[in-house]
């Protein structure tokens, strides 16, 4: 090959090289001008993806010299997160989704001089700053998780809305009785095993915190806890199944049913996220979801809403664009930007002085008085038990487990994963 | 004589010193070749050895030496007898599927049929579909809630069956779709091998007097036994290192009931911020893989015949 025809050709691939290292959203340019910023979030529904775009277009037009290159990748949010985590290389703004301090903590810059700060939501606050004042991200939404109830068919059968266990097992047990076994009763998209693992998790907290006489807190947190008290929970689920109160097909039904199912009345309770209710409204307007706390286990103890930390923005310390990122971050917070996000997502707003409408904000309203509780594995257990709740719960309706071995195998990897993180040793262990 | 034999002796050397000069310039061709192989196969695998010997979750950047602590877990594991089991039977189980329904295509699509080559097409094209999407394609098929296995099912008057959500059915399942999915491959190896073999032994067999499945047992199965080499050992790798189809099929459950080391490694790494763990299972995982490929390698290349 002539060398000027061979310059030629190599100058195609190395222009495009060149090109490429210049738009990498990851790296900070050499030119002070421009920036690219990258931003992952675990967001998956239409509206708040759309309502995010929306206030990334309205910053791009404000800071022209700034470009952001978001990404919202689902279900491989976590494995990508994980891979940049080792390779200490994450994107520029990030979601911490539940996780900002245990997690992420190591990895995020200190938001604590930023002027959204000062109107932290109260409920907020202490997940999200620790006590040396450190603030480790923005929340753009807070969970207020508890259980999703078909109310058009409970008012339609005269059912109370359940405030314990035993009477949710009783409201569910009507249902199945009036309906001739037409309707789950309750109904688990397992085809997704976190689906079963979220109740559990959801339920561990009026299992073993809020009573007073079934308060484990602190020997969860030094790890002297008897497991053998979880499994009533386990056992509680088996009942569930035993009665046919569940779906059928609860290993293997799908997520992306829920909402059409519920929207053909054919769901009494199920868990799920807070776009469910418009979802349902789109396709049947006629049947309204509402959200209840979880019931109480123990008589004379009262219902607890599961919360906390759900949807952040937290700023890489690694980052070379840092101020460009905390640009973005302030740009967020602010509340017509703030609100639009959290309406997005269904949740009420991270911060206050944001006044998000909200599909379920008389339910919410009605439950006022209710103490809102932290997940309980983001407190209590070691990180790396959420799959565990996924798998034991499988494994536990599948029949493959019983409720006695739920409790051993949430036991051996609740001591291996803290003697990984140093928080156990191998005497508490034995 | 002599000399002209010194002189062919000579220009031989001569030959031999050229082309192993000639040989020597080709080395360079390795490199591009070695370096890629170093990069991404040696170089993560001696890593991932390194890995199983910590107790490193994941992404921390530091990791504590723990010696052979993840093997003792790894030998004392239910759960590793339970992935290495289904993985046995992803692989075994597939080849055998594979290999058997293969070669009855490959014989029936080797004569004279109407439409060869569109039933040939029909076969090969499972294969050049996405493995995940074929499990998400066939999820559609066996699941509960209209499935078209339970439509079928009702429609003649019985209760609809949850078999992805029945563990101890559903790795079958796994098995089944992998052999549609791949057959096609088993096939046209097979097909290529019977073109291979020379009419002139049938028609001597013929002429002996030989039945036809004389014929199949005494001269094509010999002939055929390199490219029967060849399906077991590909087969036998894919189905051992199945990973896309248990993923979309089953996700690995209910629990870990269809996991595969493939994906409970990924499950283990990614899941439950255990990589030294996933690292160990990774390693047992190779030498089976290469212990059961080699020796089926050898076993069948003893078979071979010349033709």
């Amino acid at each position: 090959m002539k060398m000027k025809t061979f310059s030629k050709v190599l100058a195609v691939p190395l222009t495009m090289v060149l090109l490429t290292a210049c738009g990498n959203g990851d790296n900070a340019n050499g030119d002070s001008e421009n920036v690219t910023l990258s931003l992952y979030l675990t967001l998956t529904e239409e509206t708040a993806v759309n309502a995010v775009e929306e206030v990334i277009d309205e910053f791009e037009d404000e800071y022209p010299h700034i470009s952001i290159d978001a990404n919202f990748p689902a279900d491989a949010y976590e494995d990508s997160i994980r891979v940049r985590m080792a390779s200490n290389d994450l994107p520029d703004l990030f979601d911490t989704h539940g996780w900002a301090k245990n997690r992420y903590g190591d990895y995020v810059a200190d938001l604590s001089d930023m002027e959204w700060v000062e109107n932290f939501d109260e409920s907020m606050e202490p997940l999200l700053k620790d006590e040396d004042g450190k603030v480790y991200a923005f929340p753009l939404n807070q969970a207020n998780d508890g259980i999703m109830y078909n109310a058009t068919m409970l008012e339609e059968l005269g059912i109370d809305l359940p405030e314990t266990v035993d009477e949710w097992i009783e409201a569910m047990e009507t249902i199945r009785d009036e309906t001739d076994n037409d309707v789950s009763p309750l109904w688990i998209p397992g085809n997704d095993p976190y689906a079963i693992g979220q109740i559990l998790d959801q339920f561990s907290t009026p299992l073993l915190v809020t009573d007073e006489d079934n308060n484990y807190e602190e020997e969860l947190l030094d790890g002297t806890f008897d497991w053998s008290n979880y499994t009533l929970l386990p056992e509680t689920m088996m009942e569930i199944k035993e009665k046919d109160l569940m779906n059928v097909d609860a290993l293997t039904a799908s997520p992306s049913q829920r909402a059409q199912l519920m929207a053909q009345n054919l769901i009494g309770f199920t868990f799920a996220d807070g776009a469910f209710g418009r979802d349902v409204y789109e396709l049947n307007p006629d049947i309204q979801v509402g959200t209840m706390p979880m019931p109480a286990f123990y008589e004379g103890d009262e219902p607890s809403w599961i919360g906390g930390e759900r949807h952040t923005m937290a700023a890489s310390n690694n980052s070379e664009n840092l101020e460009e990122a905390k640009l973005f971050i302030e740009f967020m917070a602010r509340p017509d930007n703030a609100r639009k996000v959290a309406e997005g997502t269904t949740l009420p707003a991270g911060i206050n002085g944001v006044d998000a409408d909200n599909y379920y904000a008389e339910y919410y309203e009605k439950w006022s008085h209710i103490d809102i509780q932290p997940y309980f594995d983001r407190v209590y257990l070691p990180g790396g038990m959420w799959d565990v709740y996924a798998t034991t719960g499988s494994d536990l309706i599948a029949e493959s487990i019983t409720p006695e071995q739920v409790s051993e195998i949430m036991e051996a990897e609740y001591h291996r994963l803290r003697r990984e993180n140093n928080e156990d040793d191998e005497e508490e262990a034995n | 004589m002599s000399e002209l034999i010194n002189k062919q002796n000579s220009t031989m050397s001569k030959k031999r010193r050229k082309i192993s000069k000639d040989e020597s310039s080709l080395w360079w061709m390795y490199i591009p070749a070695f370096t890629a192989v170093s990069l991404f196969i040696i170089y993560p695998f001696l890593n991932g050895i390194q890995i199983s010997f910590t107790d490193w979750d994941g992404f921390s950047q530091d990791s504590n030496w723990i010696g052979l602590d993840q093997y003792k877990r790894l030998f004392s594991d239910p759960l590793t007898w339970l992935v290495v089991r289904n993985t046995l039977l992803y692989g075994v189980g597939s080849t055998f599927l594979q290999l058997t329904i293969g070669l009855l295509y490959a014989l029936l699509l080797n004569r004279s049929i109407k439409f060869k080559a569109l039933t040939r097409t029909i076969i090969y094209l499972p294969v050049i579909i996405s493995p995940l999407i074929m499990g998400y394609i066939w999820v559609f098929f066996f699941a509960y809630q209209g499935g078209a296995l339970n439509d079928v099912i009702m429609w003649l008057g019985f209760d609809p069956v949850n078999a992805l959500g029945n563990p101890s059915v559903n790795p079958w399942i796994i098995v089944l779709v992998n052999t549609y999915q791949f057959v096609g491959i088993s096939m046209i190896i097979y097909l290529a091998g019977l073109q291979g073999i020379s009419k002139d032994y049938y028609e001597a067999a013929d002429i002996d007097g030989a039945s036809a499945f004389q014929q199949f047992k005494k001269i094509t199965l010999p002939l055929l036994m390199p490219s029967i080499t060849i399906n077991v050992v590909l087969n036998l790798i894919g189905g051992l290192k199945l990973f896309d189809v248990i993923v979309s099929l089953t996700g690995g459950g209910p629990g870990n009931a269809s996991q595969s080391m493939s994906t409970f490694m990924y499950t283990l790494y990614f899941r439950r911020e255990d990589a030294g763990y996933a690292a160990t299972q990774g390693v047992l995982m190779t030498f089976m893989i290469l212990a059961i490929s080699l020796i089926a390698l050898i076993y069948f290349k003893r078979k071979e015949v010349e033709a």
